[in-house]
């Protein structure tokens, strides 16, 4: 097809080139000036046709283009997996969904904080209970906000505590938009019961644990959209549940290091010579950084310190 | 399969209309232009033809014997054994359905001049199974590209990924497996490894002397060593609904890592001569109240038979069991003075309310939970607190409590479930049923 598609167009060509010297050569005719009319049409549909058309439909001779089904090498990119499994944090990303769904639909954010609030509280709750026996004592603390030093968290777990006055913009950004107060309202919240579970939650041991198997980095599709509609790592090695570790506490071993995984071993070993060595397997594993290493992990993260 | 390429229909479009609109505006400019599209298609013919080509492909799989968790790396070389160079070439390998690229690509598109070889390398992670690749599929196109030819040559080398988990994963049998399953006791005995030493008393095996004492100070003494007691453990999997939760896509499920987890345990377990029992609890099983049961038992046969009740574990049946009627269940089954030792990712309080209603009634517990929370989203972020709660609480029921971080070595964490709490101070022996070994 693309070769009688290209004859015609030479054809066309020639014919047009011949109308024009004729048409320069004697007086413009008439029937010259039909067969141009009639041949600017046609070249003008065969244009419309050969853009807009389906190229290579019914033609096993012709390759579809790469962007069809039929052209595809692939019907799934195989770089993804097509199997559905349920991913961690999604039942509470949900909830948070739906506090931002309640508000928009309100008009309010104190309707998408009442979605979310009996699920925030009783995890705080629990969490404070092991380090306070009392659990009434608790429910006090999270009912008149003592829990936290923010007031925008404490506020969030108890409607009875006035959150912190607003400035102009943030309450005309609270008129139009409720559902992103309420999504930066509940990051902060999070992050306050992070912080304060953090007092009063035992460790258990593994916990902080370092990585000293290979772990793999997540790729750019597995990057996660946050409730605060920031794009970030689904694993990130810097990070716990926690708040973050201070910089510098886990390295990533780089490719091009000259040190050897054997070196870098003993480095380690030197360096936790004087540590707690018997207990939990955390001091145990600091010994063991780099056994398994490859100059190849350039994405294995070993962490220096095993214990926070 | 050689065919023609849909490449140059812009070419044509544009040299059919350049050279209508240069007739009806009669300009030679125009269709002079027209000859520019036209000299491309021209060059498209000229070079276009049936692709011929004879491609070497060999792929390579490290390691292809993998426990779940692990990454694999896969290499696939393509060479190029024509005798003509091949000016477009694109390679896609066909990785299996089941796993996930986390680094790399499975793509390249090169140019190979005879003899010459192009390399792509990609990492996936395993997941429990027999995952089969494909030939890669190729596309060679002409020099102009209006000649293409897809193939999917035969492939030299590893065609599969075994992911088990009873797998032997390199670092684990680097770092020593066989920790498990010591449940040494602080009382002295016969065994191997020194304890303290006492007075001779007539009738002592003379093999227990000490005799470097006896010829310093001329005392007879008599050495003790660790004495070690058989014990029986039923393994409990928890391989519900809600555990059946990857960290990621492509990443394996909880419920892959806690049986991965648990294989090992057992096989540990079995080979220090203890007798281990399976429960899997959230699935629906052939066993009373529907759930998957191993009576505690030992030998090879044990294992084999508990792998087995693992495998069907990971695999998801849509099926669940009714699991407050499985967990009474279990506590009829369980042996007094068994341990159970629970494999949970403590997604919920469910497992935790479970392990308290052990501890009640007297059963030793031991608690290992695979993370598969991701903590630096704002809704993991929530679910990790509520998970490390829910691990303080195990922990408060005086069960060993066991945080499997990703990225720590599975035998640490066994290790320290198991072994550790005979040597701690002020806990005794748990789960020993008194049979000296």
């Amino acid at each position: 097809m693309t070769r009688l598609a290209a004859g015609i167009g030479l054809a066309t060509i020639a014919l047009g080139a011949v109308a024009l010297l004729v048409g320069r050569a004697g007086s413009p005719g008439t029937g010259v000036a039909a067969f141009a009319a009639l041949l600017a049409i046609f070249g003008v549909v065969a244009a419309i046709w050969k853009l807009l058309g389906t190229p290579g439909a019914g033609d096993s001779t012709v390759l579809r283009p790469p962007w069809t089904d039929d052209g595809a090498l692939f019907d799934l990119a195989p770089e993804r997996t097509d199997r559905d499994d349920t991913l961690s944090g999604e039942s509470f990303a949900a909830v948070l969904a739906e506090a931002g769904d309640a508000a928009r639909s309100a008009g309010t954010t104190e309707a998408g904080y009442e979605t979310v609030r009996p699920v925030l509280r009783r995890a705080l709750a629990d969490a404070l209970s092991l380090g306070e026996s009392d659990r009434d004592a608790v429910e006090d603390a999270i009912d008149d906000g003592t829990w936290t030093g923010d007031r925008r968290a404490a506020a969030v777990l108890a409607p009875s505590i006035a959150p912190p006055p607003l400035s102009l913009r943030e309450r005309i950004e609270a008129w139009l938009f409720p559902e992103r107060v309420v999504r930066r309202r509940l990051q902060v919240a999070v992050q306050a019961i992070a912080e304060a579970a953090d007092g009063a939650i035992p460790d258990v041991p593994g916990q902080n644990a370092p990585r000293s198997v290979p772990v793999v980095q997540p790729r750019v599709e597995d990057l996660q959209r946050g409730v605060d509609g920031r794009v970030q790592r689904a694993r990130d090695p810097l990070a716990t549940a926690r708040g973050p570790r201070p910089p510098g506490e886990e390295v990533p071993i780089d490719v091009d290091d000259d040190t050897t995984a054997d070196e870098r071993s003993l480095e380690r070993q030197d360096e936790t010579a004087s540590g707690e060595r018997e207990g939990s397997p955390d001091s145990r594993d600091e010994t063991t950084v780099g056994d398994n290493t490859s100059d190849e992990d350039s994405d294995l993260f070993v962490t220096r310190e095993g214990s926070r | 399969m050689n065919q023609s390429s849909t490449r140059w229909r812009g070419a044509v479009a544009a040299a059919t209309l350049l050279a209508v609109v240069g007739l009806a505006a009669r300009s030679g400019a125009l269709l002079l232009a027209a000859l520019v599209p036209l000299s491309y298609l021209g060059f498209a013919f000229a070079t276009s033809g049936p692709v011929d080509a004879t491609l070497r492909v060999t792929r390579r799989v490290e390691p292809d014997l993998v426990p779940p968790g692990t990454p694999v790396h896969v290499t696939l070389t393509v060479t190029n054994d024509s005798e003509h160079g091949l000016s477009d070439v694109r390679v896609v390998d066909a990785v299996p359905e089941d796993l996930a690229v986390m680094r790399g690509s499975p793509r390249t598109g090169v140019t190979l001049e005879p003899g010459e070889s192009a390399t792509l390398e990609y990492v996936v992670v395993a997941r429990r199974g027999v995952h089969d690749f494909e030939p890669p599929r190729v596309r060679i196109r002409s020099l102009g590209g209006a000649s293409v030819s897809t193939l999917r040559p035969p492939v030299e080398g590893s065609t599969e990924l075994v992911c088990r988990l009873d797998a032997e994963a390199p670092p684990i049998d680097d770092q020593g497996s066989q920790f498990v399953g010591q449940l040494t006791t602080s009382d002295p005995g016969p065994g191997l490894t020194f304890h303290s030493t006492r007075e001779y008393r007539r009738g002592d095996d003379a093999k227990r002397i000490d005799w470097r004492n006896y010829a310093k100070r001329n005392e007879l003494a008599t050495v003790n060593y660790e004495r070690r007691l058989a014990a029986t453990v039923v393994v409990v999997v928890d391989a519900r609904t809600v555990s059946r939760t990857a960290p990621g896509p492509g990443r394996p499920t909880a419920v892959e890592l806690s049986a991965y987890a648990a294989t090992h345990a057992v096989r540990d377990l079995l080979g220090s001569g203890h007798e281990v029992g399976v429960a899997v609890i959230g699935d629906d099983g052939p066993g009373p109240a529907g759930l998957h049961w191993l009576p505690p038992a030992g030998g090879e046969g044990q294992r084999s038979q508990a792998v087995d009740v693992f495998r069907d574990a990971t695999e998801a049946t849509g099926r669940s069991g009714d699991t407050d009627r499985q967990l009474t269940e279990l506590l009829d089954l369980t042996p007094p003075g068994a341990q159970l030792a629970l494999f949970s990712p403590l997604l919920d309080d469910l497992p935790v309310t479970a392990l308290e209603t052990w501890r009640s009634q007297g059963f030793p517990g031991v608690v290992l939970s695979p993370d598969v929370v991701t903590d630096n989203t704002v809704s993991g972020q929530f679910e990790q607190v509520q998970r490390y709660t829910r691990l303080a609480r195990c922990q408060a029921t005086g069960a060993r409590t066991m945080d499997w971080r990703r990225g720590t070595p599975l035998p640490f964490a066994l290790e320290y479930a198991f072994a550790a709490d005979a040597r701690l101070p002020g806990q005794g022996q748990v789960g020993t049923k008194g049979g000296a070994r």
